[in-house]
């Protein structure tokens, strides 16, 4: 059944890819971002994450001109990559903020609708990272395990209201968030995913295209990695 | 030849192609009408889309119909699409602020009632009157409603729009009767759009609908609403105004 989904992060990367997939698939697709703009065929709004007024606006705009939010896709992140000694207060507040709390941020907030509707698809874009660890990465990891806590919280809360939250661990996939890593620190993470390669973004919005449909309607606070085998063990 | 051949329509509420307005729009061409979309906002982008899995391409017209300016700019707009005449407007156009519906009713303020009459039914006032420079005898407004001689559950204040609505039609067609236009409504029985998503317990319709049609109802088929404006537009009902037609497998006629 077609639903209406917004992408928070839909502007590019793995966001991007999940906003095609879903419109693929025949959903009504909201790409939700700083900038709000949206290729043709979505809806593009404009939504800082890390601020509930802005987030409540992008929601409501959405819910008078399109409708009420059935899958939500949290995906918005960013990096502040250093070893901790050198991580400053702004770096680990300015990631958990965007990537934890703005998740809490919009899920609260499209909670609202999805539980009018009684049925709702709450998919949290967390990283493999989040549960092996990564050096250099400890506000990152932080962020990325503590939506694990908010998945499986919510998938309790909402579950008798037939809303499903699920959490999509990817592993290292070819966005502008990995293009910075050099040639060294590329091939070295190569060499511990047993499938030998990267992830096209399309393989993670795959399965988050499942997650929003009927058919995993009884899949909910699960952890799905989509890693290659990287982060095999947890 | 088409039962529209050669008449020019102007759609407005495409959003999907699980609109019903999609498929007015779509049988329209299938019968020989040329049809232009209107489309606001936001959702403007999600109408092109639309468009382009017509049968026929179609363009689409901005057009917010609590906008006075741009009603006052449509027919520009539509001449400037080519569009020398109108014979028929779809209005398949509503709006209602969540706190107006789904069991609130008791405890909504009138800043939102007031939204949901103004956008779903003094529209239709609002989108003849812009349509009207343009629509000449024999000119056809259809509107999409739903039966708002009862109350429904959860239907709440757009169910008090949509009152107002029916009875907007029938002013209407008092006042432009003269002109030739003739005013009517589809009261369609429920169906899965966008536009009914925002609609809580929407499944409430389905089962009373499956229990109460004698015709049965289908809430994942919009073509028989559709049909029916077809028909509207045509030439098959010349003498009907203020008309309401219902296409709901029976269920207005049925006490239980």
């Amino acid at each position: 059944m077609s639903r209406i989904a917004l992408v928070t992060g839909g502007n590019r990367g793995i966001g991007a890819a999940c906003a095609e997939a879903l419109l693929a698939s025949g959903h009504t697709v909201v790409v939700a971002s700083r900038g709000g703009t949206a290729p043709e065929g979505m809806v593009g709004v404009a939504c800082d994450v890390t601020d509930t007024a802005s987030v409540d606006d992008a929601f409501t705009e959405v819910e008078a001109s399109v409708g009420p939010v059935g899958v939500l896709v949290a995906n918005a992140g960013i990096t502040a990559d250093t070893l901790l000694m050198r991580m400053t207060d702004d770096d680990i507040a300015s990631v958990i903020d965007t990537n934890l709390v703005g998740s809490i941020r919009v899920a609260r907030r499209a909670a609202r609708g999805m539980l009018k509707q009684r049925w709702g698809r709450i998919i949290l874009i967390s990283s493999v990272v989040g549960m092996t660890g990564s050096a250099g990465q400890v506000n990152y990891a932080a962020s990325k395990a503590g939506l694990v806590g908010v998945g499986r919280s919510l998938a309790r809360e909402l579950g008798s209201r037939g809303i499903t939250a699920n959490v999509v661990a990817p592993g290292f996939v070819n966005t502008d968030m990995t293009a910075v890593l050099d040639e060294a620190q590329r091939a070295q993470i190569i060499s511990q995913v047993p499938l030998g390669r990267y992830a096209a973004a399309a393989e993670v919005a795959a399965v988050v295209d499942f997650l929003a449909s009927e058919a995993a309607g009884y899949v909910t606070g699960a952890l799905v990695p989509v890693d290659g085998g990287l982060g095999m063990g947890h | 030849m088409g039962i529209l051949e050669g008449k020019t329509l102007l759609i407005t509420g495409v959003l999907t192609d699980a609109s019903i307005a999609f498929h007015v729009a779509r049988l329209a061409q299938d019968e020989g009408a040329t049809i232009v979309l209107s489309s606001f906002g936001r959702a403007l982008s999600l109408t092109k889309r639309s468009a382009g899995r017509l049968p026929q391409p179609a363009s689409v017209v901005e057009l917010d119909v609590t906008d006075e300016a741009g009603l006052a700019a449509l027919a520009d707009s539509l001449r400037a699409e080519g569009v020398t005449r109108l014979d028929g407007v779809l209005h398949a156009i509503g709006f209602a602020p969540t706190d107006a519906l789904g069991g609130n009713f008791l405890n909504t303020g009138w800043p939102d009632v007031a939204t949901a009459v103004h956008v779903s039914a003094f529209s239709l006032k609002s989108l003849a009157m812009a349509c009207r420079p343009l629509l000449g005898q024999g000119g056809s407004v259809v509107g999409l409603d739903f039966d708002a001689t009862v109350a429904w559950p959860k239907y709440d204040w757009m169910g008090v729009a949509k009152a107002a609505f029916e009875s907007t039609a029938r002013y209407l067609a008092r006042d432009l009767g003269p002109e030739g236009i003739r005013v009517n409504l589809v009261a369609a029985g429920p169906i899965r759009t966008m536009a009914a998503s925002h609609i809580p317990g929407f499944d409430e319709f389905e089962s009373i609908w499956a229990t109460r049609a004698p015709l049965g109802w289908n809430v994942a088929d919009p073509e028989p609403a559709a049909r029916a404006c077809i028909a509207l537009f045509s030439d098959w009902f010349p003498a009907t105004t203020g008309e309401i037609v219902h296409v709901d497998g029976g269920v207005h006629s049925q006490g239980a």
